[in-house]
Order: C-alpha cells, then structure tokens, then sequence
C-alpha cells in the first residue's frame, strides 16, 4: 500500500473516531448541569448564550452542532471547554505531559521486561527464571494505586535516608530539566513495573521459541560462543514479535495512564479525560479521543517500520 | 580422524544411542544409515557437544586424539566450526532468517580467524561460488527465504567447510530436497570433502544416498549396531534381516497389471488455478478410473497440493472442471456437495498434524459418520479394517505412533464408504518398515473396497511399486501421463528421464512467459540445433489422449 493511500486511510479513521466520540458525548453528557447549582441561578436565556456560544447548547440542533465542531477541527480549532476556554491549547500542554510520562514508562519498561525475559529465557527453569516469574506475578497482581503508594513510601524512605529531596512525589515540575526528572521518576516507574512484567513474560516466550530453532543450533555449530549466539541469532530474531506489541502498547497508553497521572497530581491527558467527562466538555472528550486515535495509528506505523528494519528482505 | 568408542546416549532414562563404535579416517566417508529414533542424529550432536542439557553421554569420542565427551564448553565452541563442522539437514530453518546469508558464511569464519570483515566478506563469496551457486556476489546479499531449497543447502554446506574443517558431518543434507537437486547436492557435498580432504560422516535413511557417496557404510537400528562393512559388501550381501529390509524397501518392482472395468470415477479437465503472481495449476487434464491408482509426482511448487484442494473444494474451479461420479462440481447445490463429499475423501501426510490431539481415536473415526447422519456403531468394525484393536477408541492420538495413527487417518477417510481416496503424500512422513505396512494395508482396502486413489508422493520407487499410471507435474501442467510401466521404463519426456535417473537439473528456474515451461532446465533442449528450438521457445506443448508427454521432441512426437 502506497503510503499517501495509508496516510489517507489513517486521517479518515481519526475524523471517524473523534466524530463517533464526538457524537456519543454530545448525545449523553449535559454540559447545562455546570450551571444547574448555582444560587442565584442564573436567567436561562444567559446560560443559553454562555452554552451557544462554546457550541455546547443541547437546544441547538445536533447537525448544526456538529457541523460547527468538524468544520472548526478541519481548521485545526478544537472547539472550547464549557468555561470558554481553548481545547487545543490545553490539550497541547497536557499531550506533552503525557508524552514525557508514557515514553520514559515504555522506554524503562521495554528495556527490563526485554533484559529479563531474556535471562529468564536462557536460564530456562533455573533459578532467575522461577525468581523472575515470581516478581512478575506479584506485579501483574497488584494494582497501579498500591504500586504507586508503595512507590511513593519508598521514595519518602529514600529522601529521609539520603537527606535530600530528591525524588517528587507530586505535580509535574516547572524548573527546568532536572525538575522535571525528580517528578517523573516515580510516575514512570509505575508505569514501566508492570509493563516490564508483561513484556518480560512475551519476550521469554519468544526467546524460548526461537532458542530451540535449528539456525540456533547452526549458530553453536559454527564456534560461535554462546554470548553472541544467544544475542545475534536468538535475541534479534525473537524482537520482531515483542516490537510489534511494545510499540501498541504507546499507542494504548497514551490515554490509559490516567490512574498514575491522578495519583501523582499531573495534568495529563488521562486524567484530563476524566474532569471532562465530570464537566461534561463534550469537545474535549472529543479532542482527547483524536488525540489517542492519532496516537494508535502512529503505532502502528512505528510497527510497521520497525518490522522492516528487524526483518528485512521479507516481501510483505 | 575420528574415533567413536562405546557411545551411549540417554534422553532421562531413555537410551537412545547404545554402545557405538566407529572410525571415520581423512578422506573417506562413513555412511551411518538407520532409520528415524536409531540414535543416529543423537551420535552427530554428541560429537559436536551439542546434545541438550537433559542428555546424558558415556564413551569416548576422540577427534585427532584429543578426548571431546570431557572437554568443557569453551574448548568445544574453540573446535566447532572449525575442526568439526555440521551440516544440517532441513536448510529452511539453519539459517536465521534476518541475516543475510553471506554474512551468515563469514560469521562463521570470523569466529575463528582474526580477519576484516572485508576478507572474510569475500572468502564467503568464493565459498558460495566453490558450492555452485550462481552469480555468487550477488547471491551472498541475499536473505535465506530468498534461496530454493537446493541453494539454501549448498549454502549450508559452504558455511560447513568455511574454515577447512577436519571432520565433516552431514545429517540427513539431501531428505528435504527434490529428486533431481539431491544427486547434485551430493556431488558438491563430495567435491567439498575432496577439496578440504576432511573425514566425512554421511548421516542418512536413504540407503540410495549412501550407496552414491559413501566408502562404508554403518547400520544403526533402535541406538544399536546392526551391521557394518564396505558399501559393497553390505548393499549386495547384507547379513542382518534389518538390512533386508531396509534394502528391500528401497529396491522397485512393476506392480502387475491387472485389468479393470473402465469407469471415470473423477475427471479433470483444463484446470487452472492462479494465485497472484503464482500461476499454481494451469491447465491440468486427467482421468481417474474405478479401481485404479494414478500416482501423481513432481517437486515442491509442482503444483500437486494446489491441484488437491482444487478437486478437493467441489466448488467451481477458476478454469476447467472437475467432474465427480459423473458429476460437474461447478453445478453441485449445496445438499449435492454434501452427498458427493461422501465419496470423495482425502488422507494428508502427516496424521500427528492432521488429527485432533483434544478428540479420541473413536470420536475421530465416528465423526464422518455423525455428520453425514449414520451410526457411530461401525467404529469398531473400521478400526479392524485398518489393523488396530477395538480398545484404540478411547486413546488420543498422542498415545499413538506415526504408522498408527497415519491408520487412524484412513479408517476416518474410509468410514463413508467412498468411490475415490486422494492420498497426499500419505506414507512420506513414516520410517520405512512402517511405510510397507501401510502400503500393504492401503492395497488390500483397494482391492477389497474397489476404491480409486489420487497418490500424491516425491517417493518414485514407491509410486511405480503401487500405481497402475502416473502423471508427472512440473510447473502446474503435467509434463508426462501413462501407463505406469511405460512411463517408468520409457519415459518420453525430459524432466520425467531426470527424476528417474535422480540426474542432475540445474536448481535454478526463471518464470518462463511462452513455449515450454521446463526449457530452462531442459538438457535436451540445450544440444537442440537453432531450428527445433524454436519450437519450445514459441509453442507450448500439449498432451493429447490419455497418455503421452509435453514435449515437442520426445520419440513419439512427429518431430
């Protein structure tokens, strides 16, 4: 497939995504309750205006809503929170926030889920490997507000011993690049723990395959000693199945790191997710939803092109 | 050279090479013969220090003296590869496929000498080139799934003998390839052991491999020794019943002729199918008739399995027809299909893969007839006609072995009472004593039943033992059809003469637009004058009546 047909394809998904959410919010949620507790309360012509004029009236008809909504994302305006201000902007803020959050997640957990499933691969049913599957399924069992709470006790732990503050527990950090590391840390972490588990259980299953295959076998009858054999013929063939998975995985995250986010007090995209849906600001939830499905696709793209890279000569 | 002493090997407490002996000395070769679970596989990675974990060796297996069952690990990677080195057989699954295969060769010679990887880039080059691939600059960029078959295994072969190694050893090199590549491979297998003057050790089940390379042979059953002497000795006077066997197994006879009542049970007629880019069948005519066996042989991507599943849908083929009991296949409802299905049924090659592991015995055998809306009761009664007892009903097919569960198979096909079997590959996945068994027992079924069969097989000895006529495919089309004994003893066409002589065909064939299909390969068409020639560049050549070859310049073609 021609990539300017797939880049088609991919915007025709997106505008489809966001407009089904679009849609479906529009539909359920009741942005006019933001003013429903106020005393006094105000006139209704006044919050008819107030909803008219961020396109969040339900007295307006739907198409006309819409129409206004996909006409303005066509200019690259994503239309207004209930309190008037601009989703773009402030969803722009907080991709970034997300963004620094789930790839320094994904790039940890990759890492250690692929070092360990490998050891626990080569040392198949020995020691590592039991100990390995053991911490994997204390993780998997936990729930990411426990991992984070015991995170976060640590790190307390951890600064008391050293005597410093080091290691944030909260907010997103505003002092430069160095801040912003001793905030990202524990978030990222408790996001990378139980990715790293996941990853780790499909990267040794992979390994164990490929470990038994006879160009395996080719490469020791070769002299090749075990160090390079396990590296440049196991490790790299057994990437090509755990990349396309790893690299999903950012996509799903991207909006699924709300519970770390809330946990950690950072303004991020899942947790934006959520006071939306609270405040009903149907074009955020919108937005919020572009934005993943963007995210999904560009995954999938990634995929794609690290699967040529990993296995190359492979007509498709 | 290599000297083997005493060698058992165990699996747990299961022995699987037991008190072998053998001397392989420079320059010759040892042909160590036996069927599959005979420990011969077991004794090759024993020697190269291979065996898994769980393995267990006792003896001595000495290489220029120096003992290996002792030597650790680091000493044994040192000699891999270089004064030992293994060629192994399937070679779809010995290279990895991410590498190119040239660097694969060079790898191998930079585990052992400090050279650049330029030097060693270009020593796998002229590597390639000593093996006889073609165009071998070239071919080194390549990606293992790039090569055929054939290639893939020279390619091995030359990775094997990258660093002049003193013992070679060479597991099963030419099970996985068709005929007319396997008497090549040999030969550059020889020439690579002539011009590295190493000892090699031919492993093998095929006693035709043996008898074409080794200087002695060793018969190996169940980890023991059978017999051992020169390849002469023990081929034209073997002492032991085994080797007997083993030998009789090989050798061919004509099945007799008998005369049948003539009725076309199946018939196909100009059948194409084309995949994208693969013209798979393309136009393929034969007939089967009631009662008789029409074998059907080619190589891998003939087109023989794609012809199967054709006849097999009776759905309505792209071009051509299939007819069924006198019944078009293109025209069949859906309750038609259902009532013709009956009497068409199918066997596949390997019944480990073709049976459900979760299904027992009896619920695989009483499927056929649950669905089709008979009895279950005839269970026991198939079982007995394939040769196992009642109580087999209630295993699993894992609990089984090959032979018996390849019957399994056919008690499940049979179970309808069918007027055609097609039979794909059905006996090539056994080992050879168990084959004849099954041969036996699918010869009495037909001569009970008077059931036809398709048989789909690369074994050619076995075909000419069972089929009454044989059709030959090359390419998607059928190259010869005939009367058994005529194709086997005159064979008209080219290719055909080249599959019966297992003689060498050029490995190598480019897509051929128009005319004759094989003429890339074809040595007759090479020594044709100008004038004849034209003719197979121009004209594809068509069989006509039921017998005959495609060929424009076989005898019985008006030249």
């Amino acid at each position: 497939m021609g990539i300017m047909v797939r880049l088609v394809n991919y915007t025709a998904l997106i505008v489809v995504a966001s407009s089904l959410a679009w849609l479906l919010a529009a539909v359920t949620l009741d942005p006019r309750a933001n003013y429903a507790g106020r005393t006094p309360a105000p006139p209704v012509a006044v919050v008819d205006a107030a909803l008219s004029e961020v396109n969040l009236n339900d007295h307006d008809p739907l198409l006309d809503r819409y129409l206004t909504w996909i006409s303005g994302v066509a200019r690259g305006d994503f239309g207004r929170t209930w309190d008037g201000l601009s989703v773009g902007a402030d969803l722009a803020d907080r991709a970034g926030v997300t963004l620094r959050l789930v790839t320094a997640g994904l790039l940890v957990g990759a890492l250690l889920g692929l070092t360990v499933g490998t050891l626990a691969a080569v040392h198949h049913r020995r020691w590592f490997d039991r100990l390995s599957g053991g911490v994997v399924f204390l993780l998997l069992a936990v729930p990411a507000v426990v991992l984070a709470n015991v995170l976060i006790i640590g790190a307390i732990r951890f600064n008391d011993a050293t005597g410093t503050r080091f290691l944030m527990v909260s907010g997103e950090g505003d002092g430069g690049p160095l801040d912003r590391l001793r905030h990202l840390v524990l978030p990222a972490l408790t996001l990378a723990l139980p990715l790293a588990a996941v990853f780790s259980r499909y990267q040794r299953n992979a390994m164990l395959d490929v470990l038994d295959a006879d160009y395996v076998r080719t490469a020791r009858a070769k002299g090749l000693p075990r160090r390079t054999v396990v590296v440049r013929h196991a490790l790299r063939t057994a990437l090509i199945p755990t990349t396309t998975y790893l690299t999903f995985t950012f996509g799903a995250l991207l909006v699924g790191s709300t519970v770390t986010e809330t946990v950690f007090g950072r303004p991020g995209l899942g947790q934006r997710l959520i006071t939306a849906i609270q405040t009903s600001d149907v074009n955020t939830v919108a937005g919020i939803t572009a934005v993943a499905a963007a995210a999904l696709l560009l995954s999938a793209v990634a995929a794609d092109v690290l699967q040529r890279v990993l296995n190359p000569g492979r007509a498709r | 050279m290599i000297d083997v002493t005493d060698l058992s090997v165990s699996f747990g407490a299961t022995p699987v090479v037991r008190g072998l002996s053998f001397s392989v000395a420079r320059g010759e070769v040892l042909g160590l013969i036996g069927e599959s679970g005979s420990g011969k596989s077991a004794t090759a990675l024993a020697v190269m220090g291979l065996l898994p974990r769980t393995a267990s060796t006792t003896g001595s297996i000495r290489l220029n003296g120096e003992e290996l069952t002792t030597a650790g690990e680091k000493r044994l990677t040192a000699l891999r590869g270089r004064a030992m080195a293994i060629v192994f057989q399937d070679p779809l699954q010995a290279f990895t496929p991410v590498h190119r295969v040239g660097a694969q060769i060079a790898e191998a010679i930079r585990a052992h000498r400090r050279v650049p990887r330029k030097v060693a880039a270009r020593r796998a080059v002229e590597l390639l080139d000593l093996v006889g691939i073609r165009d071998p600059h070239q071919r080194a960029r390549s990606y293992p799934h790039e090569f055929s078959g054939g290639m893939r295994q020279r390619a091995l072969i030359a990775m094997a003998i990258a660093n002049d190694p003193d013992l070679l050893i060479a597991d099963e090199p030419t099970t996985a390839l068709d005929v007319t590549v396997q008497a090549h491979v040999l030969d550059v297998l020889k020439t690579a052991q002539r011009e590295t003057g190493a000892a090699l050790l031919l492993i093998t089940h095929d006693l035709s491999v043996v008898a074409r390379a080794a200087d002695r042979v060793h018969v190996l059953r169940r980890g023991l020794t059978v017999e051992t002497g020169t390849v002469e000795e023990v081929l034209r006077a073997p002492r032991e019943a085994y080797t007997k066997s083993l030998i009789a197994a090989m050798e061919a006879d004509d099945r007799p002729a008998a005369a049948r009542p003539v009725r076309t049970v199946l018939e196909v007629r100009d059948l194409v199918r084309h995949h994208p880019g693969v013209k798979a069948v393309d136009g393929v005519s034969f007939d089967l008739r009631s009662g008789e066996t029409l074998g059907l042989v080619g190589e891998s991507g003939s087109g023989k399995t794609t012809l199967l599943m054709e006849i097999m849908a009776l759905a309505r083929p792209q071009r051509g027809s299939v007819t069924v009991l006198g019944r078009d296949t293109a025209t069949l409802s859906r309750r038609e299909r259902r009532r013709v299905r009956r009497d068409l049924q199918i066997v596949f090659q390997d019944p480990s893969a073709s049976l459900d592991p979760r299904m027992t015995v009896g619920a695989i055998v009483a499927e056929p007839l649950v669905t089709h809306g008979r009895s279950a009761g005839r269970v026991p009664e198939l079982l007995a006609q394939v040769g196992l007892p009642p109580a087999y009903a209630a295993r699993h097919p894992v609990h089984l072995s090959g032979g018996q569960r390849q019957r399994v198979a056919i008690a499940r096909a049979i179970a309808l009472d069918p007027a055609v079997l097609v039979l794909d590959e059905p006996v090539s996945a056994l080992d050879p004593t168990i084959r004849a068994e099954i041969i036996v027992l699918l010869e009495s079924l037909r001569a009970e039943r008077g059931l036809s069969y398709l048989f789909v097989a690369h074994d050619l000895p076995l075909i000419r033992r069972i089929a009454d006529r044989v059709a030959v495919m090359y390419r998607g089309r059928i190259a010869e059809i005939g009367p058994a004994h005529q194709v086997f003893t005159a064979p008209g066409h080219p290719y055909t003469k080249a599959l019966l002589r297992a003689s060498t065909l050029r490995d190598d064939d480019p897509k051929i637009a128009a005319g004759c299909r094989f003429r890339p390969r074809c040595p007759l068409y090479a020594e044709l004058p100008a004038a004849p020639r034209s003719r197979c560049v121009t004209e594809e050549p068509e069989i006509s009546g039921d017998s005959g070859a495609a060929c424009h310049h076989h005898p019985g073609e008006a030249p």
